[in-house]
This record gives structure tokens, sequence and C-alpha cells, in this order.
């Protein structure tokens, strides 16, 4: 069993605190990293992966500091950066083998381990094509078999899926349920539907700080009775209701409009009636509408 | 680490210009050569070139007659200065340990001489180190593996291969470029022979040679210095690399460094064995006026009321940027 504690993880840069007093405990299983733009999921990511130090706090993996023996705890760990490049003059095959140098893994195994992933990627015939030629789906499938090249005990992801398509996105999905046994994989996305589907818990993060972690099940429960719906036919009650309340979906008919919002409190229109939350209204109750890009 | 660094290098666009470069430089070289000991020309008032046609033991033997004499003249100086004690010592020694005074053919060494430390060379060289090393790590940041490498198990073998590189590439290409003018030297020189005879049979100016060298002596001596030059560029260019985020940065970075020592020589206010001491030792004198530098004598300078051989204290010096540069990397490094 893999533990990764995160204890009061303070981290600023000049006097902007990117993260602040962050505490939470992982272990097996995917998390899903969840925020707007800015809230600090990068920042605390790179401190996992020691990247960049906190300013204060303690990272632990299986009871040990992180840093105590930093080249031991990086052969457990497999990053796939937010940008992601490899050498654009490199096969596929020849770029994985100079991430399993870095990673130290035996030549031998290496060429073996290489193979095996190129083809759980789909990536195996053209392998010996340069990466230079292949599609932004492609290239990211490229990170994703390095991710796995040392077999990592924990596994963070920062957007793996952005820039895929429908298709490379459920693929990914599927790699990722299929690999989260044994490892503590932390996905972090603006894309709802990747952790709603992967993901054992949500961690949420706002201004640097933690305002929820649980699983979804949780999550949800604690939404009831802040999802409404509300239908009506007067174009200027739909202007109104869009200026006072987070509207998360808005679906025009053709006499009446119907929408979908989050609220503290009931809202004050005849048709308001509460409705079962779904994982975007949970984002929208959080976060504002700007900053989700994809559900 | 340093196999996958050199990899990198040759199947990038940079491989492919750093090979023509280095091909070039080694091609013209063949058309490159110093006037013999046995010739002899000159230019008159009209521009035209007059050439000696004695015979070539004769010029030769007319030319080395002319240095043991501008020995001879120095050797017996009645000045009373520094400078001039110090040159009639080494006279006096150069003198004593002059083997015999009639000509025998250094064709081969006097042309191998010049080529080991050409100008163009240097130059060659010099673009060859910005090239690579200005963007040995700059190149990981615009490829984004950067964090790839910084998160890896190997992360501080494979930032100190870069570092490695940096004194690599410069002392293997000028190792290959040796090996390569020897081969072209011997070819239209024929086999070097005479190598244990005075150095100033193949030295136009006798005078300023700080010792009695061989001319394998002589010659050694220069391409070791030209090797602590070329390695000191190297590990300069790879630290701005370290330091800076863009190619552009760190190449700017670089030319600053070289340039700034030979325009602080024009800085009137500089006191003036400060400037004596720049004037020899920045990179734009070292590169291209190499020939005046490597084992020349050039007296003493005084700092602090204690007097310093001028360019052992480059050399010294030299030496101490190499180590600042080799200190700055790691300590760069480490804060990776």
């Amino acid at each position: 069993m893999n533990k990764l504690e995160i204890k009061k993880l303070t981290k600023t840069f000049g006097k902007k605190n990117a993260n602040s007093n962050i505490t939470f405990t992982l272990e097996n299983g995917v998390y899903g990293l969840l925020g707007p733009n800015g809230a600090g999921k990068t920042t605390l990511m790179k401190q996992i992966v020691t990247l960049t130090k906190p300013t204060s706090g303690e990272i632990i993996y299986n009871g040990q500091s992180i840093y105590e023996k930093e080249d031991e705890y990086r052969n457990i760990i497999g990053y796939l950066p937010q940008e992601f490049g490899a050498y654009k003059n490199f096969t596929a095959k020849q770029f994985l083998k100079y991430v399993a140098a870095l990673k130290g893994i035996d030549k031998n195994k290496a060429s073996q381990k290489i193979d095996e992933l190129l083809n759980l990627v789909g990536l195996y015939e053209v392998r010996n094509k340069a990466v230079g030629k292949f599609s932004g789906g492609m290239k990211r499938r490229v990170g994703i078999a390095q991710v796995l090249l040392n077999d990592p005990k924990i596994v963070v992801l920062d957007e793996p899926t952005a820039g895929l398509d429908p298709q490379e996105r459920s693929r990914f999905r599927n790699l990722i349920a299929d690999i989260s046994k044994e490892k503590i994989i932390i996905l972090s996305t603006h894309i709802i539907s990747d952790i709603e589907a992967v993901a054992r818990e949500t961690i949420m993060i706002k201004n640097g700080s933690v305002i929820i972690k649980g699983n979804h099940k949780d999550i949800l429960t604690g939404m009831k009775g802040k999802v409404y719906k509300i239908t009506t036919d007067k174009e200027n009650e739909v202007i109104d209701i869009q200026r006072d309340y987070k509207v998360v979906n808005l679906q025009r008919g053709a006499d009446i409009t119907e929408l979908r919002v989050v609220s503290d409190k009931m809202p004050l229109y005849a048709s308001a009636q509460s409705i079962e939350p779904r994982f975007e209204d949970v984002y929208m109750f959080y976060f504002d509408l700007e900053n989700t890009k994809e559900v | 680490m340093i196999q996958w660094e050199l990899k990198k290098i040759f199947k990038a666009k940079t491989g492919i210009i750093v090979i023509v470069i280095f091909i070039l430089l080694c091609g013209s070289m063949v058309f490159i050569k110093p006037e013999l000991e046995t010739q002899k020309s000159h230019r008159n008032e009209q521009y035209e070139l007059i050439k000696d046609t004695r015979k070539a033991e004769v010029i030769a033997q007319g030319k080395l007659d002319a240095k043991i004499g501008t020995i001879k003249e120095m050797a017996n100086s009645k000045e009373k200065d520094d400078f001039s004690k110090g040159i009639k010592e080494i006279s006096t020694k150069k003198l004593k340990a002059m083997e015999d005074t009639t000509y025998k053919d250094v064709s081969f060494w006097k042309v191998f001489d010049y080529r080991a430390t050409n100008a163009f060379m240097a130059f060659c060289m010099v673009i060859i180190l910005i090239i690579v090393c200005c963007n040995i790590y700059t190149d990981e940041i615009i490829s984004t593996v950067e964090n790839l490498m910084l998160t890896s198990k190997n992360k501080n073998r494979a930032l100190y291969s870069k570092l490695g590189l940096g004194i690599l590439i410069p002392t293997v290409l000028y190792g290959f470029y040796l090996g390569i003018q020897f081969v072209i030297t011997a070819v239209q020189y024929g086999m070097p022979i005479n190598g244990k005879l005075q150095a100033i049979r193949i030295i136009d100016n006798p005078i300023l040679v700080r010792d009695a060298y061989t001319i394998i002596q002589f010659i050694a001596i220069k391409i070791i210095i030209m090797i602590l030059i070329l390695v000191t560029l190297g590990v300069i260019a790879s630290l701005f690399s370290f330091i800076t985020t863009s190619s552009i940065a760190s190449t700017s970075g670089f030319l600053i460094f070289i340039i700034t020592p030979k325009l602080l020589t024009w800085v009137k206010v500089l006191p003036g064995n400060v400037r004596m001491v720049l004037e020899n030792i920045n990179f734009i004198n070292l590169l291209f006026s190499f020939q005046g530098f490597a084992g020349s004598y050039y007296g003493n300078v005084k700092f602090f009321g204690m007097n310093f051989d001028l360019i052992n204290l480059c050399l010294e010096l030299l030496g101490v940027t190499i180590l600042a540069g080799i200190t700055m990397s790691i300590v760069s490094l480490k804060k990776y």
C-alpha cells in the first residue's frame, strides 16, 4: 500500500500564496484535482514531483520525507507535465529510450517495456516515426507511455487530456482505470467528466487552499438542495436569472427556456424546483463559469 | 547520459550545422599557410608582390642567421630596465641551447603551428560553442523535456553530463581538428622532422619567445593554452545556458562575457596595470591574436607592490575563470 501525506504545505511566490496550508492523505487510487486556472494545482503537483520545494510543510511518502532520499523517491514517480513535448527529431522509440535512461532503467528491460507501452498506447506501428510528425493526441500518448516506463507508484498527470479528441479521451480514461491498481494517481484537469469517470476522490482547490476532498457520492450528497431547474417563457426573466444566479445550463425550447442553476437558497421563481445534483454543478457552485473549459 | 546528450545534438539541425562548419574549417585549412622559412616576399611601393628568387636553402639560412643575430644583439644589450634584463637573460639561454646554426627543414612544424592556433579556427570554434553549449540547457526548456529530466532518478547525471559536454566538446573537437591538420600538413609538407630543434626556427619574432623551447615543446604549450581557452569558453557558454531561459539570452550573455574585457581596455580611467592584464586576457585578443600570447614574454606587471610575470598571471586568471565557471555551473545546477 502506498501512502502519500501532504502536511500543512505552503508555497509562496513573493507575497502570493500559491498553496496555503494544504493537508491531505492519498492512498492507492485515482484522485481528481479540480480547480480554476491559478488555483494552485500545478504548484501543488510540482512539489509532489520535487520540481519545486515547499516554503513550509512537508510531503511524506510511506513515512519518509520525500526530500530525504530524493533520487529514490523520483524513481517511483511518473509525471506528465501540462506542457509535454519531446525532441522532434527523435522517433517515439528513441525518445522513450532516452526517458528510460533518465529513469535509470536497464537497457534490455527498457527495450521490452517500451514495446509493451507503445502497444498499450497504440503507437507501436508508428514507433519509428519522428515525434515531430505526430498529432497532439499522439504526442500526449507518448507522454503517457513515458510516465509508465518505470512502473511508478505515484503518477502525476497535469491536464493529460487537453487537446485530445473524444475517442482519445475515452481511450485515456480506460488506460488510467487499467493502471490505477496499486498506484496513487493524481489527475489534474478542467474536464469534469474525466474526473467523474475515473477518480475515486476529488480534491477541489481554490485560491491555493483545499475546499473539498471526498468521494463523488459524498460531494454530491452535500450538494443536495443546491441545484434547481427554472422554466420561463419570458426573455427578460432569463436575463434576470443569469444575472442573479450561477447558471450551469440553459436550454431554449420553442416557447419556454429551461435553466439549471446552483444556489444556496431556493430561487424566488414560482417554477423553481430542486433537482438531483450532477458533478458539473459542484464545480459551478464553487467556481466561476469562465474557468470551465469543457464538461 | 553523455552519449544521449551527443545523440540529441547530432539528431537536431544544430548538429548538422556544426558538422558543416567543422568540415569547412578543416577543408579550408588546406589552402591556408604562413610564409615558409624557405620563402621571402614583400610588396613594393606600387603594391606589386616581389618574390625572392634565390634558392630555398639560401633564403632559409638568411632568415635563420637574421634571427640568431637579433637574439645575440639582445643577449649583449646594456639596457637596465626589468623587461630588457628579462629579454637578455632569455636570449642568452636561447644562444646556449642553440644546437647548430645551419638551416634544417622545419616546414611541417611551421605550417602545423600556424594551422593549430589559427584565428579562423578560433572563430569557427566560438561559433560551434555558441551553437552547442549556449543551447545545451535552454534547448530542454524549449522542447519542454526539462520537467521530465528534473523529475527523473538520473536528474543529476543528466545535468552534470551537460556541464561535462561544455568541457568535452571543445577538447574533443579541437583534438579532431589537430589530428586532421596533422595529416593534411604531413601530406602537403612531408612527415614531421627536426621537432627537437629550437622553436625560434619557426617563429618570425624570436625575441619574445619566453624560453629556449624546442619546436615540439613550443607547439605543445600553445595547444595546451588553446585547449584552456576553448574549455573556458565551453564552460562559460554552458553556464549561461544554465542560468538563462532562452537561446537569445544565453548567447547574448556569452557574447557580453567575451566582449566586455576587450571594451574595458579602452576605458582610460582604469589603472595601467589592470588595462595591461585585460589587454592580454580578453578573449578577443586571446582568440584572434593568439600567436602573440602563448609562449611569449612581455615582462612583469606590478600589483600591490609585487611583481607578477604578465603572461603567467594571465594564464592563472584563465585557470581561475575555468574553476569559477565550473563552480558557478554546479551551484546553478544544484538549484534545479
